[in-house]
């Protein structure tokens, strides 16, 4: 194998020191005078109607320049979900709607000159609701007698089965098979339900949002979003404005994970532009980040297994139902991941059917969230392996390696179940998840923790382990595209859509680009993410940026060389086949001669047969190669109380050809410690109402520095062929263990089975009680 | 203001009575937000100065600040800075601590590690909130506001704390008859807060989700032995529906007694208290909670001795 | 009301109302390395450090800062062609993702290294519990401020 130069070292982030010295610039340290201050005014109820809205009180107020709600904004039916067109998701949500869906569904919004204007005005809005009896149980949904949230001009864009009439937002139904046939060949089955709540992204930049007319009065939109190409056209959608005028830019971005690939606020706030002719401000609070923007879907799986004794499962059913929320952003390809993400992994299984339904309830929107789907799914999944390897007095780890999918093999779920359609058939090309389970097992010490319950005074250890896999990118329906050309002294602009929510993707396709072209990587000045001068990407979701966007830089820089090595041809009166490139220098092997990037590019723009050295690449892909990941636990239990601690925590990740490969352990630590505070601490309170009580960092904890439990993560790398020097994705897939490794472990320390999160310890206490009864 | 006030909801106090027609005014409240009068800041170089100046009404009291910063200020016309006046200090005396209540906690936690380092105000400060909050929270403000998470109020109790005020009730007063008694606020300023500091064992269990939490409650446990024996007992649970619960019967049990001779059970039965907050979703488990961590905070100050 | 700050060494005239906090006020003036995250004193993006001690700007007044009173901001301890150590061991060691909590992080490091040079990993975390970061997970963060501790220590 080739070695690299720059793909995989790892090279410092390009905006990293911008970033530690703070000049870098987020949406809100944009200076932009004169703009007026817009705050949202929100339903109190969880379900209403609203029958009049009086803002003459409001308007009075002096210094507030519009109060925008139903009676003035266009009502145009869309979705909030960012992603490509037509959207999977169904097109349920007005800018401003006289149904209230749940505590936090928007009423208003206060236009002023100044924030306490707005503020003061926000609760002068007279508003006449018709309170009604809220839908608050997923599970009650699609009773005949529940209310129904939406109605039947709401729709598909993309066609797929929507029934408001049973609150269904939407169903996923795919078997093969015959699992009467499993369920005659078992020995026994193993019939579990599990819950994985409601989460909160908690990116520590709230969503944030600045409009204004450029001098040539287009609308420039600088937004906090992880999907600038689809803000520009859902934005002309939802507001009816032509996309040619509006210019969307994302500057740096303080944390997304899914949370801002929802765009529920630009609209909004170039709105108010278009109205005013001026600009517009509008960044929530952190309590309306948790209360009003986006959430994990709690995913309610039952799942049921036949298994032989000699732990051959015979057939497998999973029943997923997801609470939506009020709105059915993304409630289809959730759903779909739940399976789609997480029941290949398993491939040996012949009959197989998985049921998955979204439903419509009055609570808190989900949408995208790091794992969409899987995080929830492996959940159920893991804690399942971990019941029939005990009940059969079997190894885990090497159950999962007997069992999982390996390269060369294929599973049928994949061409059954695709994003909001049917999939595409694929087979592994890269795993070595073997080498992973290995790693944690030995890191872990489990066969001196497993089943040990290693006790000291009322405190009892345990350890488990959970494996899980994810995608690269949406195939046949993702698109990424890159832009490069040369200067003078051998340096090179790149421009892309791709989008850099912190994940460092601006340096990893710089450092692609680098490599194709064999320069260091300060030769490449990125640019990204503006929709008037980059090309398009789907943006940052799917774990699609390294493999995607890399590609498509790859190709476009390539082709950039090859422009290259035909100028120093010409220049050097050479053949092409004797050329070689080495660190900005074309080499004749023939000749002994050599010129530089920078001789070579003076020649190209001043010289002869003059021409700018450019190239333009898109891309999609055929497939979507899975990262798969191991990941173990050790926990100490109290008996007395239940308090859960975890001790140690190891992750190894076969992510194919690590670019970076500090910045791919900087992925797989920060979602490893999101999944361990999902498992532990994070939830969303409710009252009887409906009202979210805990909406801020206050009394929704997530862990600090001094929080984390002593923590190893290792990259494995294999080569996945059809990725970018051999990449596969990183960034969502650590989220989907911890949880179920956790549960594992409470399981080895104290025998019971955690089937709902977060493991609080009033929750692991009474599991231990009702034990004990 | 920064003040979140994103929450219409909170403002509706009206039954939301499912099916009825409601209509849904603010006015009340906004009379008020429109004729707001300006603040106006105050920073007395003298208790003289100080005194006169708690005589203009509506005046509140800042210290750190990280109350007052949250609060509505809506009834406000003035504030009284106390960082001028010298009241940034901890003296010790014999057996006596003086800690002005401008010291910070990171101030008292700074000082008492070298001077007292067994003391139970630094095991109780040294992990209160955050850092940056430590930096900023005063000893008088905690006092002066007492939320139900405090770190710092059943220490001072057990400490049998007083609290030396300045203003219309100048004097000194037990801490237990500061809570008590809501009118030694008007028109008074805390200047210090003076405490034993004679050879004590303590614990102190914040419950707490990460180490940032708010505690959802506290126990605090403070004895003083002679040859083993517990010759004084002090055990209080801050953050029960009582907000602050003084466990003397428990106190009585542990009187007289040595280590071994504690049985934990009869520590447990004696610990009987309903832990109360919004974000509590089993009452029932939390008292059995605190009977464990209640026992346990006893045996570790016990341990705690050299 | 009108004040003059001192901040990162420089007198900075401002402007404020009586109930204005420091981070708007810091913010207005231009100083927008000060990050906004939860504005209730749990985040840490606001802190800047008053008289060389980590304060969350979020929860003061402006009207509490005095005129001499020195603030700094991270902006004011190393800048782009200047960088501070501590923001080189950031950058060096993969410990700023998103970049928003790192200029409060920053400053929490610098305040601990200037009391405790060489702070132990349990007194590293422990200075930044009021700091959060929902990307690294920490590890590089604890891994930078030793790194920098190290450095430092060489210099």
């Amino acid at each position: 194998m080739k070695k690299y130069t720059t793909v995989g070292k790892p090279e410092k982030k390009v905006d990293a020191l911008s970033l530690a010295t703070g000049s870098a610039k987020y949406v809100d340290d944009f200076e932009i005078k004169n703009a007026l201050y817009c705050k949202l005014a929100y339903s109190p109820h969880a379900y209403a109607e609203i029958l009049d809205i009086d803002d003459s009180k409001a308007r009075a107020v002096e210094g507030v320049v519009d109060v925008l709600h139903y009676k003035n904004v266009k009502q145009i039916l869309h979705t909030s979900a960012g992603q490509g067109f037509p959207e999977p998701s169904p097109y349920d949500c007005l800018i401003f709607d006289t149904t209230m869906r749940f505590v936090g569904d928007r009423v208003a919004m206060i236009v002023a000159e100044d924030r306490k204007t707005a503020h003061m005005a926000a609760k002068m809005l007279e508003v006449k609701y018709k309170v009604m009896e809220p839908l608050l149980d997923a599970e009650k949904a699609m009773d005949p007698d529940s209310p129904k949230l939406h109605d039947a001009s709401h729709a598909y864009p993309i066609g797929a089965k929507y029934e408001p009439e049973k609150n269904l937002a939407a169903e996923v139904d795919i078997a093969f098979g015959d699992i009467k046939k499993g369920e005659e060949e078992a020995d026994f089955v193993i019939d579990e339900t599990y819950n994985a709540h409601y989460g909160q992204h908690c990116a520590i930049e709230p969503h944030s949002v600045k409009t204004m007319f450029d001098e040539q009065g287009r609308l420039v939109i600088i937004s906090s979003t992880q999907v600038p190409f689809h803000v520009r056209r859902i934005v002309a959608q939802a507001i009816d404005y032509p996309l040619s005028k509006i210019r969307v830019i994302k500057p740096r971005i303080g944390g997304g994970f899914g949370s801002k690939q929802e765009v529920f606020l630009e609209p909004l706030a170039s709105l108010v532009t278009l109205r005013h002719k001026r600009p517009a401000r509008l960044v929530i609070s952190r309590a309306e980040v948790f209360q009003n923007s986006r959430t994990r879907h709690p995913i309610r799986v039952r799942l049921r297994t036949g298994v032989k004794n000699t732990g051959e499962i015979t057939f497998l059913e999973m029943d997923s139902l997801l609470n939506s929320g009020a709105y059915g952003s993304h409630a289809l390809t959730v759903l779909s991941n739940c399976g789609s993400k997480v029941l290949p992994l398993f491939n040996k299984i012949e009959n197989m059917h998985f049921l998955g339904r979204s439903v419509y309830t009055n609570l808190p929107v989900g949408g995208a969230y790091r794992g969409y789907g899987a995080t929830q799914g492996y959940f159920a999944l893991n804690q399942h392996l971990d019941m029939i390897t005990r009940r059969l007095e079997l190894d885990l780890p090497e159950y999962i390696k007997k069992y999982h999918i390996q390269v060369g093999e294929t599973s049928g779920v994949f061409e059954a179940l695709g994003e909001g359609k049917d999939g595409v058939p694929q087979v592994v090309n890269s795993c070595k998840l073997d080498e992973c389970i290995d790693i944690c097992v030995k890191e872990i010490d489990w066969y001196n923790k497993y089943n040990k319950k290693i006790t000291n005074g009322d405190k009892v250890r345990g350890v488990g382990l959970a494996v899980s896999m994810q995608g690269s990118a949406i195939p046949l329906v993702d698109m990424a595209a890159a832009y490069m050309k040369m200067n003078e002294d051998g340096s090179f602009n790149m421009n892309i859509g791709a989008t850099d929510i912190g994940t460092g993707s601006d340096t990893i396709l710089a450092q692609i680009a680098a490599e194709a072209l064999d320069i260091p990587l300060s030769k490449i000045i990125v640019y990204s993410s503006d929709t008037d001068r980059t090309p398009f990407d789907v943006g940052a979701y799917a774990s699609s940026t390294t493999y995607l966007s890399g590609r498509a830089v790859k190709k476009c820089a390539l082709k950039v060389k090859d422009q290259i090595l035909g100028v120093a041809a010409e220049m050097m009166d050479a053949k092409l086949e004797d050329l070689f490139t080495e660190n900005s220098v074309v080499y004749d092997k023939r000749q002994k001669i050599s010129k530089s990037y920078g001789e070579i590019c003076c020649y190209a723009l001043y010289d002869h047969n003059q021409f700018q050295i450019q190239a333009e690449a898109s891309e999609i892909v055929e497939q979507s190669p899975p990262p798969f990941m191991c990941q173990a636990a050790e926990v100490e239990v109290d008996t007395k109380t239940g308090q859960v601690k975890v001790l140690e925590f190891v992750s190894a990740v076969d992510c194919g050809q690590a670019i970076n490969p500090q910045l791919a352990e900087g992925q797989v630590e920060g979602a490893t410690v999101n999944g361990i505070a999902y498992a532990m601490t994070e939830e969303y309170i409710f009252s009887a109402k409906g009202n979210l009580l805990n909406k801020g960092f206050k009394s929704y904890k997530i862990p600090t520095a001094a929080d984390i439990p002593k923590m190893k993560s290792f990259v494995v790398e294999s080569h996945e062929d059809s990725g970018p020097y051999g990449a596969k994705s990183v960034s969502e897939i650590g989220i989907n263990g911890p949880m179920p490794a956790i549960a594992n472990a409470i399981y080895d320390a104290v025998g019971v089975r955690m089937v709902g999160a977060p493991f609080t310890p009033e929750k692991v206490y009474r599991a231990m009680q009702k034990q004990k009864t | 203001m920064w003040i979140d006030l994103s929450l219409p909801f909170e403002f509706c106090p009206l039954p939301c009575t499912v099916g009825a027609i409601i209509f849904l005014t603010f006015a009340p409240h906004c009379r008020k937000f429109l004729i707001m009068n300006k603040i106006k800041w105050y920073f007395p170089v003298s208790l003289a100065e100080a005194r006169s100046l708690l005589e203009i009404k509506n005046v509140v009291l800042h210290g750190g600040g990280t109350h007052l910063s949250g609060r509505e200020l809506r009834d406000v016309d003035g504030i009284i800075c106390l960082r001028k006046l010298g009241l940034d200090y901890v003296k010790k005396d014999k057996d006596m601590l003086e800690i002005g209540a401008m010291s910070t906690y990171a101030d008292v936690v700074n000082v008492l590690s070298s001077l007292s380092p067994q003391h139970i105000l630094v095991k109780t400060l040294k992990n209160a909130a955050n850092t940056p909050c430590r930096n900023r929270i005063t000893i008088g403000g905690s006092i002066a506001f007492v939320p139900s998470w405090s770190d710092l109020i059943g220490a001072l109790l057990a400490l049998d704390a007083e609290i030396v005020l300045a203003g219309k009730h100048e004097g000194v007063v037990a801490v237990e008859d500061y809570l008590n008694d809501a009118a030694l606020r008007e028109q008074t300023l805390i200047t210090a807060v003076r405490v034993k500091d004679t050879p004590h064992y303590s614990a102190h269990y914040c419950d707490v989700k990460t180490v940032n939490d708010m505690p959802l409650f506290t126990i605090t446990v403070l004895l003083e032995l002679e040859t083993d024996v517990i010759k004084r007992a002090k055990v209080y649970i801050v953050g029960t529906k009582e907000r602050i619960t003084h466990l003397s019967e428990l106190e009585s049990y542990l009187l007289g007694k040595k280590k071994d001779e504690i049985v934990d059970a009869k520590v447990q039965e004696r610990v009987n208290v309903s832990i109360v907050g919004a974000r509590i979703t089993d009452p029932e488990y939390m008292g059995i909670k605190a009977k464990i961590e209640t026992q346990r905070a006893i045996i570790s100050a016990l341990e705690s001795v050299q | 009301m009108n004040s003059i700050l001192n901040v990162n060494g420089k007198a900075v005239k401002i402007e404020f109302t009586p109930e204005e906090h420091l981070l708007f006020t810091l913010r207005k003036a231009g100083f927008t390395e000060v990050k906004s995250g939860c504005k209730e004193g749990e985040c840490g993006a606001c802190i800047v450090l008053l008289n060389g001690k980590p304060v969350n700007s979020c929860l003061m007044f402006t009207a509490s800062v005095c005129e001499d009173d020195t603030l700094l901001t991270v902006k004011g301890i190393g800048d782009l062609h200047e960088p501070h150590v501590i923001q080189e061991a950031f950058v060096d060691c993969g410990a700023v993702q998103c970049g928003f909590c790192t200029p409060g992080i920053v400053l929490a490091t610098y305040a601990l290294l200037q009391e405790n040079p060489h702070p132990t990993e349990d007194e590293a975390t422990k200075a930044m519990d009021g700091n959060l970061c929902r990307c690294t997970g920490y590890v590089k963060i604890v891994e930078a401020v030793m790194l920098a501790a190290k450095r430092l220590q060489k210099k």
